[in-house]
């Protein structure tokens, strides 16, 4: 299957650069609202927590910035995933084509966009903390291939669940909401009560440790402790697992319930 | 050189209505309803069995929801059979539906590269093309534009171009030449008959018996999923249309409308 999918590069290339020019099309910022929708987020909760946290703006912006955009980034291949088979649809009914493909093309053009965010908080780092190790920020590059591959499983699976259940879309938003408060990205993970059940939840929850994977390398120059990485790699294998084999089974059949 | 072998083959189709949909259905049967016996199929190919060689250009008739488009949609691997025997050999490239397969907001070269991608090219292979692509089309600037500006005419003889550019070993048309005028109906029917010269299989669906009379060489008639008559067009397309005006399994409101107008 993964074969099929490289020798259709081509046609995926093209569909996800379509995506991203026809998401700006008349607008006058264009790829430029990538970076504004987090960069305004960032402003936003910034004035807000830094007078409820005891932490300087400037360690603040960036880890909050950061979080942002790895966040985003999986929420929306996720929840964009969810209907990529039923925008895919017309396609699929033109030749049979391997369905990975357009969970695939929903993730392309929300990492791009991650991307340009990323460079500019690289950027942005340089410049408040002077060069960064070129080392540590290639310790980056694994981070997020680990990423990309997680996003592109939860699609997958998410998208086969919402073809089969249109409520599917509905339950992971909720989900994703719920998440999003048992994962560092707005609150720093240190101050968490050691002993609370928070600072457990978040421990185990590899979210948090995608955004370690992240964070680590580009703030404080060093890299992700051993337990992230082990969680990030075990739920990147389990979801990767579950998408394969989920795919296989539906390959054909998924079509007929479009 | 491509061919087609359908031993037996049958197609199940599920049915929406009697299945759960939503997790909230499944948790509610689950939980309170006991599950339902009724059927959860209907089926769409019943036994079909057929064989197309190289060359033959091969009409699909039959009323509407007889199985003409499902038909062509299981040789072109869109659809998995359910059992049978199933062969194809040859690349298939299909003309379904005008709209299928195009991003409305793209332009008409960016349409054109998906499109051919999709098909399996290459940019490299595709290079050469596009020109007799953009030939065929005859559309000049307009290639420039959103799809969307497109009448549908147009964007069934620029789907009809790729296709054809494209060299597939098999092609497969579904109630698709008939928006095209007069003009683009020749050229396309020039490219076809260059395509049956060189071997190639063409498979046409679709209810202007006149056209297909005119151009298949060989007609299958399809009745509630199965092939009710297969053979030489003339012949097929001639006892079809006598079937349907002697109401052939139907009672028609038109005959008895004209009934009682007394015509």
């Amino acid at each position: 299957m993964l074969r099929e999918v490289w020798q259709l590069r081509h046609f995926w290339l093209a569909l996800a650069k379509h995506d991203i020019k026809d998401r700006y099309r008349r607008s006058v910022l264009g790829i430029g609202w990538s970076l504004i929708k987090p960069a305004v987020m960032t402003l936003i909760l910034t004035v807000v927590f830094t007078s409820v946290f005891d932490v300087s703006v400037r360690e603040y912006a960036i880890f909050l910035f950061l979080g942002i955009l790895t966040w985003q980034f999986l929420t929306e291949s996720i929840l964009q995933g969810c209907n990529s088979f039923r925008l895919g649809n017309t396609y699929l009914r033109v030749r049979p084509i391997p369905l990975a493909i357009f969970p695939l093309r929903v993730v392309l053009s929300a990492g791009i966009h991650g991307l340009i965010g990323l460079a500019a908080a690289v950027l942005a780092i340089w410049y408040l903390h002077g060069t960064a190790d070129f080392l540590v920020v290639l310790a980056l590059l694994p981070a997020l291939a680990i990423l990309a591959i997680t996003a592109w499983s939860l699609a997958c699976i998410c998208a086969i669940l919402n073809t089969r259940y249109s409520d599917t879309q509905q339950i992971a938003e909720i989900s994703l909401q719920a998440l999003f408060y048992a994962t560092p990205v707005i609150y720093m993970p240190e101050s968490l009560h050691k002993t609370g059940w928070l600072h457990t939840l978040v421990e185990c929850n590899p979210f948090a440790s995608f955004l370690e994977l992240v964070r680590r390398p580009l703030l404080h120059e060093e890299m992700p402790g051993a337990t992230s990485i082990l969680i990030a790699l075990a739920f990147v294998s389990v979801a990767a697992a579950i998408a394969l084999v989920a795919l296989h089974r539906v390959e054909k059949r998924l079509v007929l319930w479009l | 050189m491509p061919q087609i072998v359908f031993d037996d083959v049958d197609l199940l189709y599920p049915v929406k209505a009697h299945r759960c949909t939503t997790f909230k259905d499944l948790i509610v049967h689950g939980l309170f309803r006991k599950p339902h016996t009724r059927a959860e199929h209907v089926t769409a190919l019943d036994r079909i069995t057929l064989r197309v060689e190289g060359g033959e250009c091969v009409g699909v008739i039959g009323r509407n929801g007889a199985g003409k488009s499902t038909l062509l949609r299981a040789i072109a691997g869109v659809y998995p059979s359910s059992g049978g025997y199933q062969l194809v050999e040859g690349n298939v490239c299909s003309l379904f539906d005008i709209a299928a397969g195009f991003e409305w907001n793209a332009t008409g070269w960016e349409n054109i590269r998906l499109r051919a991608y999709l098909q399996g090219e290459t940019p490299s292979s595709l290079e050469g093309k596009l020109d007799r692509i953009a030939a065929f089309t005859d559309l000049g600037d307009m290639l420039d534009m959103p799809l969307r500006s497109f009448s549908t005419g147009r964007i069934m003889l620029l789907s009809f171009a790729i296709a054809v550019c494209c060299e597939p070993d098999i092609l497969l048309i579904d109630e698709f030449l008939s928006t095209g005028d007069l003009y683009v109906r020749e050229k396309a029917i020039a490219q076809i008959v260059a395509m049956l010269r060189q071997g190639r299989i063409v498979m046409i669906a679709g209810h202007d018996l006149a056209f297909l009379r005119q151009f298949c060489t060989r007609t299958l008639w399809l009745e509630r999923g199965s092939i009710h008559e297969d053979g030489p067009a003339e012949h097929v397309i001639e006892n079809y249309i006598e079937a349907m005006r002697d109401g052939f399994a139907l009672t028609s409101p038109a005959r008895d409308f004209a009934g009682e107008r007394g015509v």
